[in-house]
């Protein structure tokens, strides 16, 4: 694994670590799959996987609307946070790809609801350029930040800058649920992108629940068959 | 395809008469969606849904034994149409001009399909080729078009 992003270590608070433990057990799995980016995965991670029935906070009484408003509260804190911090936010970006929607897509009309802000869909495969935006066509200068949820080697989300760049408006950085600490960070920031992940691989570590010695996730379901992802 | 009149040149290309038989079969689909497209066009739009049936035809093929050669073929027109799908079917911006071009980008490739069909019949390898990357030209060259008249009418 790289470790490059290390130097970022994002300390949780204690809503956070036990969401990183309840999303954990149930988006996180181990694996053999192919990258969109071409590479080999073997932490797999999907976010819509913690709304679901079978997931952990489903034991404990917790409804699929209750989970998907926890997902959407950390989503908005984390983007005042960064509001707060100097970051100008207009709009929020949502990715869907030829072969179907990023993962946070699912979230978006929550998020726009809880945030309050304004969201939009980029559709980066796009041939037309108008219609890779789903939504009101951006103001020039118009400052976005792209929600995702997963950042490997950043190519997806350069991908998605890409198009919202042409289409005139600013990236202004790239919020992730989960940074796996694979050079995205560093890959983007070439971009002048900055990635800001709430969870990443190196918290996973801290709350044991991925062995850093042999890189496989403890306590977490095996999954069976192939996937791909960002 | 376990055919005995076959002649596989080892590497399984199949260039014997079942796979000119399923081409001809793929020809004649593709006759039967040119022809209801030109129908639909007399009515002011070429119609896209007999590409769509022509698309789940070849792709219940796709399951079947084929040579090399009839997997290409399925393979290609099946993206193709599917990428068509994907750029111009739902909302996709409109604008006359842009309609215009769409049009003219989907007259095009009708008439490429028609010689696409040809070239399948005639079992002509170079003409197979031929057509195919006419096809492909004429669609992403239409789409540029189409792209460009979008941006600028933007702007």
């Amino acid at each position: 694994m790289d470790r490059k992003s290390v130097a970022m270590y994002n300390p949780l608070d204690p809503i956070e670590r036990e969401m990183c433990h309840d999303i954990a057990r149930s988006c996180l799995k181990n694996s053999s799959y192919d990258l969109t980016s071409g590479g080999r995965g073997g932490d797999f991670f999907d976010i819509d996987e913690y709304t679901s029935s079978k997931s952990p906070g489903a034991e404990n009484g917790q409804s699929a609307a209750e989970k998907a408003r926890k997902v959407a509260d950390l989503c908005a804190k984390k983007i005042d946070e960064l509001k707060s911090n100097g970051t100008e936010i207009d709009r929020l970006a949502f990715t869907e790809r030829d072969s179907g929607p990023v993962g946070m897509i699912t979230y978006k009309d929550l998020i726009e609801t809880v945030a309050n802000m304004e969201t939009c869909i980029i559709r980066p495969r796009k041939r037309l350029l108008r219609s890779a935006l789903k939504g009101r066509p951006f103001n020039p200068g118009e400052r976005v930040a792209l929600i995702s949820d997963v950042a490997t080697s950043g190519d997806t989300i350069h991908e998605a800058a890409e198009k919202i760049w042409s289409l005139g408006a600013v990236v202004s950085c790239a919020l992730v649920f989960y940074d796996r600490l694979e050079g995205a960070r560093e890959y983007l920031s070439l971009y002048d992108i900055d990635l800001v992940p709430i969870f990443d691989r190196m918290n996973f570590e801290e709350e044991n629940i991925i062995d850093p010695k042999d890189s496989q996730i403890s306590n977490v379901v095996q999954l069976i068959g192939v996937g791909t992802t960002s | 395809m376990g055919s005995s009149q076959q002649t596989d040149d080892g590497v399984g290309n199949n260039h014997g008469s079942e796979a000119l038989g399923m081409q001809t079969f793929v020809a004649a689909w593709i006759r039967q969606a040119v022809e209801e497209m030109n129908i639909s066009a007399k009515s002011g739009a070429i119609s896209l849904s007999p590409l769509k049936r022509f698309q789940r035809k070849i792709e219940s093929l796709a399951n079947a034994e084929l040579s090399k050669e009839n997997r290409f073929v399925i393979f290609l027109l099946s993206s193709l149409i599917q990428d068509l799908f994907y750029n111009f079917s739902g909302d996709v911006p409109y604008s006359r001009r842009a309609e215009e071009e769409k049009q003219r980008m989907f007259a095009g490739v009708v008439d490429d399909l028609n010689r696409f069909a040809f070239a399948l019949e005639s079992g002509d390898s170079q003409a197979k080729l031929f057509a195919s990357t006419e096809l492909v030209n004429t669609y992403l060259s239409g789409v540029k078009v189409v792209d460009a008249v979008l941006t600028k009418e933007e702007d």
